[in-house]
C-alpha cells in the first residue's frame, strides 16, 4: 500500500467504523462501487470483530465512567457519590432487592494486571463471606466493560477521620469505637483476611454509632513499591513482601520497612488510631513522610499521659501495648485486644475525661460511603517524592539495586574499566566477618571468592582487575578473581590501593593503636608518610585519592570513634584539615570524576549517610536521606554513579537464662552498655539496664553503645528510662544497689563520672571529669583516666574525697575492675616479637604483681568476684573469638596462669570447660549461666545512585 | 541540577538549559531545543523504567503513563514548568518510553534465546506487560508500517499508548482537532491491530 491508498483506505475505513457493523457492508457497496481493491482493503481491515479491537492499546488510557440510568446487572446506577485515585464511587438501586446501595468501579490502573485483579477477588470474595456488623458489607462484584467493581452496602455517617478534626474524642466512645473495630477485625483476621491499611479515613462511623471498617483488600491493589521494598523485601524472598503503602503515619513498622506484615499490622494500626483518638494528636507525625516512617521505625510516641494525662492508665497501657515496634510485643489477637479494651474501660474512666469532649455537637452531614481512600500505585511514590526536604538530595525512586542478598553486603569497590564490582559480605560496614565476592556489572551473578572465617574489610580490585586486594586486620591479603587461594601479601598494611602501576597507598601500625597513612612502592621500599594521626590511638583505616593524585581523604578513628574525615595533601606529611559535616563520623570516601566533589559517608545526627563537600572546603550537601542507612562509597569510573550498601540495621537486646533465650528490648537501637565494671542486672537479678543508643553513631560495636539508659523489669518487660538527658557509655550499680555510678558523654565529646541514686531521690552528681569505666565497690569508685598515649587507674571515694592513681604505668586500655577494685585487667603492648594488637594482663596493683593473660583478648569478672570471663580467639585470627568462663577459687583474684600467660587454646581448656558461643560480648547475670547479649541484625544490598 | 549533569560533560554545548526553556523553544518550532531536550528527559525516564522494572514482581505491572508522570513531577520539582508544557512534555516522553520498552523487550527476547544473562524480574515484568497488552516488538514494528503511510498517525498512537495522553491532549501536541486525531486514532488502531495479528499467524 502506499501512502496515497492508505489516505483513502483511511477515510473509507473512518466513516465505516462510525456505523454498526451490520451497515457497513452496504456502505462500502455504495462507495466503492468504482474500486474494488479499495473494498477488497477496507473489507479486510474490518474483518476482525469490533470486540476484539475493544481493548487494543486502550489500556493505558481507559477509565470507566458511568452516567445515571446506566445498568450493571441488577443495579441502576442513580448518581456519582465521589471519586478519588481508587476510582469512582456510585450510588446504585438494587432493583431485585429494592434497596440503594454503593458501587464503586476501579479505575484503569488496576486493570493490566490479571493476576493482581485475581488476588483483589479473592480478597473481595473473602470479606464479602465475613458478614460482620463491624466490616462494610460486600454484595456482590463484577466487570463492566472490562473494569471491576464492588457492590456493597451504602452507609450514612461520616468517618472517623471527619469525627476526629473535631479534636479528641470522649474516652468512652473511642473505647466503644476501638472495641467494636477489634471485633470487626477478629473477624477477618479469623478468615485469614488482612487489611494492610487501617486509618480513621478508612473507618466508618454510622449515624446509629456502629464503627465499620473500609476497603478490605484494596491496601494490597493498591500497593506502591518503592526504594525500601528492593533493599529490604530481599530478606524474605518469595513472600510477597515489600509494600508501603500510601497513608504512612498508621503503618506497622513492619510495613514501613517492607517485612510481611500478618495481622498484627493490623493491631498496630488501630493502636495509632486509639491513641489519636484520645489524645487528638497522631502517634506518629512528623514534616515528613520518610522521617514519619523513621519515627515510625525507631521512636515511641510521646506517652498517652504526657499528651491527655486523664487517661486511665490500663487503657494508656492497651495502647502503647498495641504501638510496640515488635510485632510479638503486641497483642497477639485483634480478640485479645477487644478484651483489653473492655477491661481498660471498665476500670473507670475518669470523669474528668469528659473535658476534653469537644463542646460543638457533632454537625450531622449526610455521607455516603466512599470506598476511596488508599492513594494511587503512582500516588503513593509521587507522595514521598514530594516530601523530600532537599534539592540535593537524589530520588530514591533514581536508585537501581545492584545486588540481592537476603542479609547484608558492605564495603563496594569497583574495577577500574567499571565493568565489575567486589564487595565483602557480611555484617559490620568495618571489619566484617565475611566473604570477598566479585560481580560482573550490570546484573551478573555474584560470585564468592573467599571461605574462611577471618575478618575482613575493604576489597579492591588490583589496576589489571585480576586480583582483589583486601585487609585482614591488619595485614593485606589478594585473591585472584577467577579463583585460588587467598594469600597474606603484605604484613601490617590495611586499607590499602593502587596510587598508579607502581605505588601503592596504605595503613601501618606505628606502634599500640598508632596507624599512619603511608606511600611505597609495589616492594614496598621507598615508603614515605602521608598522614600522621595526631593522637598516639588515632588510625587511619582509610584513604582515598583524588583523581589529579594530588590531595587524599584520610578516614580516621580515634579511641575507637570515628572521626570526622579529613583533606590531607599527598606527598607530604601533614595534618590536613576537617571535611563534612562538622563532628561527623566519617567511615568511607570517594571523589567526582573531575575532582570537584568530595563524597563522604558521614553520620552527624543518627544515620550513616552519603555527603558530598566541594573540593578543598566549599559547601557541604546531603545527597541521600531517609529511613534506611547508606555505608560505602564507590564512585563509578565513568564519574556516572556510585554505588553504596543501603540498609537497615537493628539491635536488640537478648536474655540466656535457664529457660534459654529470648529478646528483651522492642527499640530499633538497644545494646548494653560496656559492661566489664559491672554487670547490667540489677544485685536483685529482678532487672536489666540497657541503652537505647540515639545515635547508631560514631561508637563502632554494639557493646560499645552509647545512649540513654533503661531500667526494664524482666518479669513484666516494662522499661523506662531513668537517667533522661544523660549519653552513658558505662556503669556500676553499688554493692547495695542503690547507687549507680555512670560515665556520660558530654557536648564536647568527653566522658565524665557522674553519681546517682537509682529511686531517684536525688539528682546526679558529676563525681570527676573526663573519666570513665567506673567500678562501684563498697568503699570506693575505681575509674580510669585516657591520657592521650595510655590509661591510667584511679580511684575516689563516694563522696568525692581521697582521689588518688592506684598504679602509675599507662595500660593501651584499661579493660576492668574486679568487684573489690583490688585487680584490674589492662592492655598493654605485645612484646615486639610477637604479632599480637595487644597484650591482656591483671594489674595485682596493691602487691604491685603484672600477670600477663593472653594476647588480643579482653577479660573481665563477674559482679560476685567468683568468675572471670576470658574472650579470645588465640591467634586463630578467629573473626568470632569465644568467650571462656573461668570460675576462681577465691573471690575477685586472678585465676592460676602459667607466668607467661596462656599462648594456646589448650591451656586455656584445661581452666575451662564452659565456654559461651560467640555472641560477642557478655552482661553476665546474677547465675553464671544467666547473660545478656547484643544480637545485631543488618540487611544490606548495593544500590547504584545516579550522581548529577 | 539535573540539566547540568547533563551539560557539563558536554564541551561544546552552549549554556545549559532548562526543560521548561526548551519545551518553549520546541513549540514555537524549534526543531533544535527538541534535541537538546531528549537526552534530559531520556535519561529520567530510562532510570525511572529501569527502576520499576527492576522492582517489578509478579503481580506488578509496568505502568507507562504512571513512569511519565512521574518523570514529569520529578522535573517540574527541580524546575518550574509552565503548565501548558505539560502535554508536550509527555509528548516528549512518548517517543522515549517507546524507545525504552522496546528496547527492554528486544533484550529480553535476545536472552531468551541466547540463554540467560538477563534479568529475571525484568523478564517477568514484561511478561506480564506484554500479557495485558500487545507484543511491544510487534506494536514496535507495525507503529514503523504505519508510519510509512503516515507518520502522523503513527506519532498519535505513540503518544495515546505509550503517553498516555487524551485525545484532547494530542490534539494540542500536534495542533489539530480533536476530531481528526479521533478518527486518526480509530483507523490506526485497526490497521495496527490487523497488522499485528497477521504478523502473529505468520510467525504461528
Amino acid at each position: 500500500m502506499t501512502p496515497e491508498q492508505w489516505q483513502n483506505v483511511r477515510e473509507v475505513l473512518a466513516e465505516a467504523l462510525e456505523l454498526k457493523p451490520e451497515d457497513r457492508l452496504k456502505f462500502l457497496d455504495r462507495v466503492c462501487s468504482s474500486d474494488s481493491s479499495l473494498r477488497r482493503e477496507v473489507e479486510r481491515l474490518l474483518s476482525s470483530s469490533d470486540e476484539a479491537r475493544s481493548n487494543f492499546l486502550e489500556s493505558s488510557t481507559l477509565r470507566v465512567t458511568l452516567t445515571p440510568g446506566a445498568r450493571l446487572g441488577d443495579y441502576e446506577v442513580l448518581g456519582l457519590i465521589g471519586a478519588g485515585g481508587m476510582g469512582e464511587v456510585y450510588r446504585a438501586r438494587d432493583t431485585r432487592l429494592r434497596r440503594d446501595v454503593a458501587i464503586k468501579v476501579l479505575p484503569s490502573l488496576v486493570l493490566h494486571d490479571p493476576e493482581r485483579l485475581r488476588r483483589f477477588e479473592q480478597e473481595a470474595r473473602a470479606t464479602a463471606t465475613l458478614n460482620h456488623p463491624n466490616i462494610l458489607a460486600i454484595f456482590h462484584m463484577g466487570t463492566y466493560e472490562g473494569a471491576p467493581y464492588l457492590v456493597s452496602e451504602l452507609l450514612d455517617g461520616a468517618t472517623l477521620r471527619d469525627q476526629l478534626l473535631r479534636g479528641p474524642m470522649l474516652v468512652r466512645k473511642a473505647v466503644d469505637y476501638s472495641v467494636q473495630i477489634a471485633h470487626g477485625l477478629a473477624a477477618a483476621h479469623a478468615k485469614g483476611v488482612v487489611h494492610r491499611d487501617l486509618k480513621p479515613e478508612n473507618l466508618f462511623i454510622t449515624s446509629e454509632g456502629r464503627a465499620k471498617i473500609l476497603d478490605f483488600g484494596l491496601a494490597k491493589l493498591t500497593q506502591a513499591h518503592w526504594v525500601l521494598d528492593g533493599s529490604i523485601a530481599t530478606a524474605t524472598e518469595g513472600t510477597e513482601p515489600g509494600v508501603v503503602m500510601g497513608t504512612v503515619g498508621y503503618m506497622s513498622p513492619e510495613q514501613v520497612s517492607g517485612k510481611p506484615a500478618d495481622h498484627r499490622a493490623d493491631i498496630f494500626s488501630l493502636g495509632t488510631i486509639v491513641y489519636e483518638a484520645v489524645t487528638g494528636k497522631r502517634a506518629f507525625q512528623k514534616p515528613t513522610a520518610v522521617e514519619t516512617m523513621n519515627a515510625i521505625l525507631n521512636e515511641d510516641p510521646p506517652t498517652v499521659s504526657q499528651c491527655a494525662p486523664s487517661i486511665p492508665l490500663a487503657l494508656q497501657k492497651v495502647i502503647h501495648r498495641c504501638l510496640d515496634k515488635l510485632p510479638e510485643q503486641r497483642f497477639q489477637s485483634a480478640s485479645d485486644l477487644a478484651f483489653a479494651l473492655e477491661a481498660a474501660s471498665d476500670s473507670g474512666v475518669q470523669p474528668t475525661a469528659a473535658l476534653t469532649e469537644s463542646k460543638r455537637p457533632l454537625r450531622k452531614r449526610k455521607w455516603l460511603y466512599v470506598l476511596i481512600s488508599a492513594a494511587l500505585v503512582v500516588a503513593a511514590a509521587l507522595g514521598l517524592l514530594e516530601f523530600r526536604p532537599r534539592s540535593s538530595l537524589i530520588p530514591t525512586t533514581d536508585w537501581v539495586q545492584v545486588t540481592n542478598f537476603t542479609d547484608s553486603v558492605t564495603q563496594p569497590a569497583f574495577s577500574r574499566d567499571g565493568r565489575m564490582l567486589t564487595f565483602l559480605r557480611g555484617n559490620n560496614t568495618f571489619t566484617t566477618p565475611g566473604q570477598v565476592f566479585v560481580m560482573l556489572l550490570p546484573n551478573g551473578n555474584p560470585v564468592r571468592l573467599t571461605n574462611d572465617s577471618l575478618a575482613k574489610m575493604s576489597p579492591i580490585f588490583s589496576p589489571d582487575g585480576t586480583t582483589i586486594a583486601y585487609t585482614v586486620p591488619w595485614d593485606t591479603w589478594t585473591v585472584p578473581i577467577l579463583g585460588g587461594e587467598p594469600q597474606l601479601w603484605l604484613p601490617n598494611a590495611s586499607g590499602l590501593s593502587w596510587v598508579d602501576a607502581d605505588h601503592l597507598m596504605f595503613s601501618e601500625i606505628i606502634s599500640g593503636a598508632h596507624m599512619q597513612l603511608v606511600t611505597s612502592d609495589l616492594g614496598r621500599a621507598h615508603v614515605q608518610s602521608i598522614y600522621i594521626p595526631e593522637s598516639v590511638s588515632g588510625m587511619a583505616h582509610r584513604s582515598y585519592l583524588s583523581p589529579d593524585g594530588k590531595w587524599v581523604i584520610a578516614v580516621e578513628m580515634t579511641r575507637d570513634l570515628w572521626q570526622p574525615c579529613r583533606l590531607v595533601p599527598f606527598g607530604s606529611s601533614s595534618r590536613g584539615t576537617a571535611i563534612g559535616p562538622a563532628a561527623g563520623a566519617c567511615t568511607a570516601a570517594g571523589w567526582s570524576k573531575d575532582g570537584k566533589w568530595m563524597y563522604l559517608n558521614s553520620n552527624s545526627g543518627n544515620a550513616f549517610h552519603i555527603w558530598r563537600q566541594r573540593f578543598p572546603n566549599g559547601r557541604i550537601e546531603q545527597i541521600t536521606s531517609g529511613p534506611t542507612e547508606e555505608e560505602g562509597i564507590a564512585i563509578a569510573p565513568d564519574g556516572k554513579s556510585l554505588v553504596t550498601s543501603v540498609g537497615i540495621n537493628r539491635s536488640a537486646v537478648w536474655l540466656h537464662d535457664s529457660h534459654g533465650e529470648r529478646m528483651l528490648t522492642s527499640e530499633a537501637t538497644a545494646a548494653l552498655a560496656d559492661s566489664r565494671n559491672g554487670s547490667p542486672f540489677s544485685r536483685d537479678g529482678k532487672k536489666l539496664y540497657y541503652v537505647v543508643r540515639r545515635s547508631r553513631g560514631q561508637e563502632i560495636w554494639a557493646d560499645q553503645a552509647v545512649g540513654e539508659l533503661r531500667e526494664l523489669d524482666l518479669r513484666s518487660g516494662a522499661s523506662q528510662t531513668i537517667l533522661p538527658g544523660f549519653s552513658i557509655s558505662d556503669f556500676s550499680l553499688s554493692p547495695n544497689g542503690r547507687e549507680i555510678a555512670f560515665s556520660a558523654l558530654d557536648e564536647r565529646g568527653t566522658l565524665n563520672i557522674w553519681i546517682a541514686a537509682l529511686d531517684r531521690s536525688s539528682s546526679p552528681r558529676l563525681l570527676q571529669n573526663s573519666a570513665q569505666r567506673a567500678r562501684f565497690t563498697s568503699d570506693f569508685i575505681y575509674y580510669i583516666k585516657r591520657g592521650p598515649a595510655a590509661s591510667y587507674a584511679y580511684r575516689i571515694r563516694p563522696d568525692g574525697s581521697g582521689n588518688e592513681q592506684i598504679w602509675h604505668e599507662g595500660a593501651i586500655g584499661t579493660v576492668g575492675f574486679s568487684p573489690d577494685g583490688l585487680y584490674f585487667a589492662a592492655t598493654t603492648w605485645p612484646p615486639s616479637n610477637k604479632h599480637a594488637q595487644w597484650r591482656l594482663v591483671v594489674v595485682d596493683w596493691v602487691r604491685k604483681r603484672v600477670q600477663p593473660v593472653c594476647d588480643d583478648a579482653v577479660a573481665y569478672w563477674s559482679d560476685d568476684g567468683k568468675t572471670f570471663f576470658v574472650i579470645a580467639g588465640f591467634g586463630k585470627r578467629s573473626a568470632n573469638p569465644l568467650i571462656y568462663v573461668i570460675r576462681l577459687r577465691e573471690r575477685g583474684g586472678i585465676p592460676e596462669l602459667p607466668p607467661k600467660g596462656l599462648s594456646d587454646i589448650s591451656q586455656i581448656t584445661r581452666l575451662t570447660n564452659a565456654q559461651v558461643s560467640s555472641v560477642g560480648m557478655i552482661g553476665p547475670g546474677p547465675s553464671p549461666d544467666t547473660y545478656a547479649y547484643v544480637k545485631e541484625t543488618a540487611q544490606r544490598n548495593l544500590y547504584s545512585i545516579p550522581l548529577n | 541540577m539535573f540539566c547540568s549533569a547533563i551539560y557539563t560533560g558536554g564541551g561544546a554545548v552552549s549554556e545549559p538549559q532548562s526543560v521548561s526553556e526548551l519545551l518553549v523553544k520546541w513549540r514555537a518550532g524549534d526543531e533544535e531545543s527538541l534535541s537538546r531536550l531528549v537526552p534530559l528527559v531520556y535519561e529520567k525516564l530510562r532510570r525511572l523504567a529501569h527502576y520499576h522494572l527492576r522492582k517489578e514482581r509478579p503481580g506488578h505491572t509496568l505502568q507507562t503513563t504512571a513512569l511519565v508522570h512521574e518523570a514529569y513531577l520529578q522535573l517540574a520539582r527541580q524546575e518550574p514548568m509552565e503548565f501548558a508544557n505539560r502535554a508536550h512534555f509527555f509528548a516528549v516522553c512518548a517517543q522515549l518510553m517507546r524507545e525504552i520498552l522496546v528496547q527492554y523487550a528486544r533484550r529480553r527476547n535476545a536472552a531468551k534465546r541466547g540463554g540467560g544473562g538477563f534479568n529475571l524480574a525484568l523478564d517477568h515484568a514484561l511478561a506480564i506487560a506484554e500479557r495485558r497488552s500487545v507484543d511491544l516488538i510487534a506494536l514496535d514494528d507495525a507503529l514503523n508500517g504505519l508510519a510509512k503511510l503516515d507518520p502522523q498517525q503513527a506519532r498519535i498512537v505513540e503518544l495515546r499508548f505509550f503517553g498516555g495522553l487524551s485525545i484532547e491532549d494530542t490534539s494540542d501536541v500536534l495542533n489539530m482537532s480533536p476530531a481528526t486525531v479521533k478518527r486518526h486514532w480509530m483507523t490506526a488502531k485497526v490497521w495496527l491491530h490487523n497488522e499485528i495479528s497477521r504478523a502473529e499467524r505468520h510467525d504461528a
